[in-house]
């Protein structure tokens, strides 16, 4: 390969050598990459989670366990009917005014 | 030409005006009011130091301070390594890119309120990480920091990192695209081994963004209220107290706005006091390449 192809190569973010399986180096660089995601991943998939469970199921603990009877009761509570304080009303005011913000600020 | 640039300073007068009177401003207001005996409501007299000598006699405030210098250096340090190495790794492995970047700067993109409550129940040990594993069949295994004296300020750090490290390594990323290619290349023609290259080429060539990431980490720093609240409420006891929550605590909570504004004081002049050798080396580095 000659120095320019390998410069195009390089600035077009592709690399010459063997497939990735075939290289224990790249398979090692993948599997670090992918279980770090994971790792970023875990409070995400903790809170979805736990969003559609009822009460009872959190209280019982196992917060990584797929829900028993998945529900969005929750989510429908939380946008339109939870309490903060005095209102009831959920977070679909607070959402509303956020957007109105962006869009008057633009 | 002249009229132009009297324009141009016109245009810029209500910028100037926020920056003076409302930043600058509140700065001075709240300096004069540490300086009163103030409790609820603003009173216009003149103590002298006494509120700082109450400050640095209260425990509660050195350990906050003692809090931040341990939280501040790990978690500077952690986001810089984590971020470099995110962005080492996924710049040799473009294929995944866009799709890891975006798993990876998500959490800079949360509200730590809402995050930090995530946090607080995997780090739970009754139904958190230490449970899960346990009925995994580890029945020994430990990981109780968020309630421990020791350590609970530990988590904290965990959580701001997984927040911050994708911000440096999005800082970095940018950086070493803006790498010449010719510099990889002759590495690889020399058969220079990776880890050399990086150690003694790339991170020398990457002090800017090093510089910009780190400034912004300390900014963080300082600021550091949001995580401890949703996690730890700054306890066990006050075993994760900060600063700006023993502010807020004193402003609102205790109705000390005296103690609270001492306290601001202290905190922004130990702000500057770290932030202006970075400041300074970084005009000074502008002016060298000018």
């Amino acid at each position: 390969m000659s120095l320019a192809t390998q410069k195009g190569a390089r600035a077009s973010g592709r690399r010459a050598g063997p497939a990735w399986y075939a290289n224990p180096g790249r398979l090692g660089l993948l599997a670090l990459l992918v279980s770090a995601a994971l790792g970023f991943l875990l409070p995400l998939y903790v809170m979805g989670l736990t969003s559609l469970k009822s009460m009872e199921e959190i209280r019982q603990g196992a917060l990584l366990s797929l829900p028993a009877q998945p529900s969005l009761a929750a989510w429908r509570a939380a946008w339109s009917s939870a309490c903060t304080g005095v209102a009831c009303e959920g977070v679909s005011a607070g959402f509303w005014n956020s957007v109105l913000i962006v869009v008057r600020a633009r | 030409m002249k009229s132009l640039l009297g324009r141009a300073h016109l245009a810029l007068l209500p910028m100037a005006f926020t920056a003076l009177v409302c930043y600058l401003g509140s700065t001075l207001w709240s300096i004069r009011i540490s300086l009163s005996s103030s409790h609820t409501f603003p009173v216009d007299d003149f103590v002298g130091l006494a509120q700082y000598r109450r400050l640095f006699a209260n425990e509660r405030w050195l350990h906050s301070l003692q809090n931040l210098g341990v939280y501040g250096a790990l978690f500077v340090l952690a986001s810089l390594l984590l971020g470099f190495l995110l962005a080492v790794l996924i710049e040799r492995e473009v294929r995944l890119a866009g799709g890891l970047r975006l798993v990876f700067l998500y959490p800079y993109a949360m509200s730590f309120i809402a995050t930090g409550l995530a946090w607080q129940w995997l780090l739970n040990p009754q139904f958190g990480i230490q449970e899960t594993v346990r009925r995994w069949g580890h029945p020994q295994f430990r990981f109780d920091w968020l309630v421990d004296q020791d350590r609970a300020l530990y988590t904290i750090v965990i959580a701001t990192v997984w927040q911050a490290a994708g911000l440096v390594m999005a800082i970095l990323l940018a950086g070493l695209r803006g790498i010449d290619p010719d510099i990889w290349n002759a590495a690889r023609l020399e058969g220079i081994p990776a880890w050399r290259l990086y150690a003694s080429v790339i991170v020398p060539m990457l002090a800017a963004p090093f510089a910009t990431a780190a400034l912004l980490l300390l900014t963080a720093v300082a600021k550091l209220y949001d995580a401890v609240v949703a996690m730890t409420q700054g306890g066990p006891g006050t075993a994760s107290e900060v600063p700006a929550k023993f502010i807020m605590d004193h402003l609102f909570g205790r109705a000390n706005i005296a103690q609270a504004s001492a306290g601001a004081t202290v905190l922004v002049l130990s702000a500057l006091l770290v932030l202006a050798p970075v400041l300074y080396a970084r005009v000074r580095a502008a002016r060298a390449r000018s």
